[in-house]
């Protein structure tokens, strides 16, 4: 009697195991038709055929720095960005690779350039886009290869995490409007005030990959403008070593490539949303004075002429 | 060994076969020694003190048996539960006594050294020991006979689906069930594996989600709006409903896997519309050991009004310090204490709209690690809230907690009606059914960071 409860146990397993799998590759290949039509940035660059002249890179410093409506008033120029929170210069790297393989080379790359991280977890996070990003997915079995092998038995596991979510809330409007809203709060910037001396760490993978992304960005013919957006003055005034952070950054870049620092450039707290992000009154003023500076005059003719 | 992690998915399987391969002594050695791996795979050092508690009571209860004179079967009693409470002591309170000692000395002018024993608390120890406790207690009351299998006691004790986190299953209860083989009854196994598979959901979907939120926002209060550290309350309540009683339930439907009734630990809480309804159904298998072996000892409600507050009192108050070595778990048996204090001087049933909130106020201690950390978060939900869920920061990762605290909410509420529930049993398509969107949800909601359950650290 056993026997046959035990058989009848494991015909049911069987029955959901295929039901599982069957359901899996469907709901899959919904949500993935779903969030290739999304209007979240990596669904239209992964879709292709985009212009924009400028292309911005970075985590969400880059983000709410680079605001791209206002940084298309303040350039006259089109304007496309593809950072997104966390997003290491490993990442970036692999991300443009991918951008350039199908889209038309930007005139400008700017580059939000402390996002020289040792944390690549937007690599796990952009699973749902592995299957179309060559590039993408290389890193992914580099750095993650558990994950990528989970991607392979469960497609729907691919869908995991913020970005399928982000993607399907940007189905019909477009996300380039991102900036934050929120104004520095009195706690915050007692935080800040009182917080411990701290120094700056930019891994050599990270610095290697940003040499990288200038050798990338000259290949293909694009201006490349590495940017230092401004932090709130009570925070970064702890960094204990801001020169030499900013002195490894330019080894980096090469001695053709000028690092644009404005770590310090904003002294209005107003203009914060925390001690690492500008908000929306802070962006507004910065671009200005980026565009004043010429960070987006570009020298080079329209790429294909 | 976690529940949740890959070396489990092979462990559990494997077992399982060879366990229903085996009869008898074999499957019992089997399932101790199994037992054991899973318990090592932390730490082999721990073993030892696993081992002399299970020896010391077994030969306790033996002794207890045997003695006829009630004066030396009582100091047998107190030496056993002194050496267990002795060994809790060291190991999970040495610091905390000690660190609590400096204070008070400076407080009082005194300056004592400040000493730091380099301890490791062993996995699980709060719970084998209670289970091994009552098992004293219960042969002293001549509740229950000695277990005469020192293999069958010890795998009671140790059964890797408890021995970590619970539920602190009574010898009475499992005893019994080890005394002969379990047939392996496919229907009996089938629902244990539902009840496993939600049991990954809400621990590997929701809790671990929502902790995502939460860590942030009490790690450092003072960066968030009063609204954002309102969410992440709420979500603590769930997080650490769905991450403990998720490890229950996985516990529980893998022994109904093995053929093995554990009890029920959990009993839906949050719909509770008084505390002391809240705590028949929280945690149940911890409420009833204080209440069997702390609160009625003490008198429960025997000794008049005032007595019964005491006792309810001090219950709750060491209910809060068996969960962790920190004055903010007293305050928050204080708090239970508290609030079922004046339940009952009320005369009151207060109704789900007040106990989930004073649940949620409570659980702010529990979560904080110092008292500061709470009042800042406190502080922040009353003086910085602009009452606007717009100012909830993350909204996206937000929305999707919401969403599957709404999931679970909606699943329990359906499982109060039981003609929902007879109909689900009978419909086997619908079974399947939902057992692949468990699987779904996890593959889709799941975090795989193999993240700890929280009532590992009790």
């Amino acid at each position: 009697m056993t026997g046959l409860e035990v058989r009848r146990a494991a015909l049911r397993l069987l029955a959901l195991c295929a039901i599982a799998l069957a359901g899996d590759r469907l709901l899959a290949r919904a949500g993935s038709a779903a969030l290739m039509s999304s209007e979240l940035r990596f669904s239209v660059a992964t879709r292709g055929a985009l212009s924009a002249e400028v292309l911005v890179l970075g985590d969400s410093r880059a983000v709410n720095s680079f605001w791209t409506p206002e940084l298309v008033r303040v350039s006259g120029r089109s304007a496309f960005s593809l950072a997104f929170n966390g997003m290491s210069t490993l990442t970036a790297e692999a991300l443009l690779r991918d951008y350039l393989g199908r889209n038309q080379a930007p005139r400008l790359i700017v580059l939000e350039v402390t996002n020289v991280l040792d944390n690549h977890d937007l690599v796990k996070a952009l699973a749902c886009y592995w299957p179309v990003s060559p590039s993408l997915d290389a890193l992914a079995l580099e750095l993650f290869p558990r994950s990528h092998a989970a991607a392979r038995v469960s497609h729907l596991f691919t869908l995991n995490g913020e970005i399928f979510l982000r993607g399907l809330r940007y189905l019909r409007r477009s996300d380039q409007d991102w900036v934050n809203r929120f104004a520095m709060t009195p706690e915050i910037l007692a935080v800040a005030r009182a917080g411990p001396p701290f120094e700056i760490v930019a891994p050599d993978e990270s610095l290697e990959a940003l040499g990288r992304i200038v050798a990338l960005a000259r290949e293909r013919n694009s201006e490349i403008r590495l940017v230092i957006a401004p932090y709130l003055p009570e925070y970064i005034a702890h960094a204990t070593n801001w020169e030499a952070f900013v002195a490894e950054l330019q080894r980096a870049a090469g001695p053709g490539e000028r690092i644009w620092d404005y770590g310090h450039a904003d002294t209005d707290s107003g203009h914060f949303a925390d001690r690492l992000h500008l908000n929306a009154s802070g962006a507004v003023p910065f671009l200005e004075r980026l565009a004043r500076d010429g960070v987006f005059a570009i020298d080079t003719l329209p790429s294909g002429q | 060994m976690l529940f949740n992690s890959l070396a489990f998915l092979v462990f559990f399987p494997t077992f399982l076969v060879a366990y229903l391969l085996t009869r008898g002594a074999l499957r019992l050695w089997l399932t101790l020694l199994a037992s054991y791996l899973f318990y090592a795979w932390w730490d082999w050092r721990l073993l030892p003190l696993l081992w002399f508690q299970t020896g010391l009571d077994f030969t306790a209860g033996h002794w207890l048996d045997r003695l006829e004179s009630p004066v030396a079967r009582k100091r047998l009693l107190i030496a056993s539960l002194s050496t267990n409470l002795l060994l809790l002591g060291f190991f999970k309170y040495a610091n905390f006594g000690m660190s609590t000692m400096q204070a008070l000395g400076g407080a009082l002018g005194f300056s004592l050294p400040d000493v730091k024993l380099d301890v490791v608390l062993p996995v699980g120890i709060s719970f084998y020991t209670f289970q091994s406790m009552s098992y004293v207690i219960d042969v002293y009351r001549r509740e229950v006979r000695p277990e005469k299998s020192l293999l069958r006691f010890a795998t009671s004790i140790a059964l890797f689906l408890h021995l970590v986190a619970g539920p602190i299953v009574r010898a009475r209860k499992l005893l019994p069930q080890l005394a002969s083989d379990r047939k392996f009854d496919a229907e009996l196994a089938t629902a244990g594996f539902e009840q496993l598979l939600w049991g990954f959901f809400k621990k590997v979907a929701i809790a671990d989600s929502l902790a995502k939120f939460v860590d942030v926002h009490y790690a450092e209060p003072a960066l968030f709006d009063g609204a954002s550290l309102l969410v992440a309350t709420w979500f603590y309540a769930f997080q650490i409903y769905c991450d403990f009683s998720g490890y229950t339930d996985i516990a529980l439907g893998g022994a109904k896997m093995l053929g093995y009734d554990l009890g029920v630990n959990f009993d839906r809480p949050y719909f509770a519309a008084s505390f002391s309804e809240f705590w028949n159904r929280w945690h149940i298998s911890l409420s009833s050991w204080l209440r069997d072996y702390l609160y009625i000892p003490l008198g429960g409600n025997r000794g008049g009004t005032l007595a019964t507050y005491r006792n309810l009192m001090l219950t709750m108050l060491l209910g809060g310090l068996w969960h962790g070595a920190n004055w903010t778990f007293v305050a928050w048996g204080a708090l239970h204490g508290l609030y079922l204090v004046i339940e009952r001087a009320l005369g009151w049933r207060p109704s789900m709209i007040i106990v989930f909130p004073a649940t949620c106020f409570a659980w702010i201690f529990f979560r904080a690690e110092t008292f500061a950390d709470a009042a800042d978060v406190i502080h922040g939900i009353v003086a910085r809230n602009s009452w606007s869920l717009g100012q909830v920061q993350n909204q996206v990762v937000a929305t999707k907690g919401a969403l599957l605290i709404a999931v679970l909410i909606a699943v329990e509420a359906a499982s109060f009606r039981p003609e929902l529930v007879a109909r689900f049993r009978s419909a086997p398509m619908l079974r399947y059914g939902a057992a692949a969107a468990v699987l779904w949800a996890i593959a889709l909601f799941g975090t795989y960071s193999g993240a700890n359950f929280i009532y590992f650290q009790f």
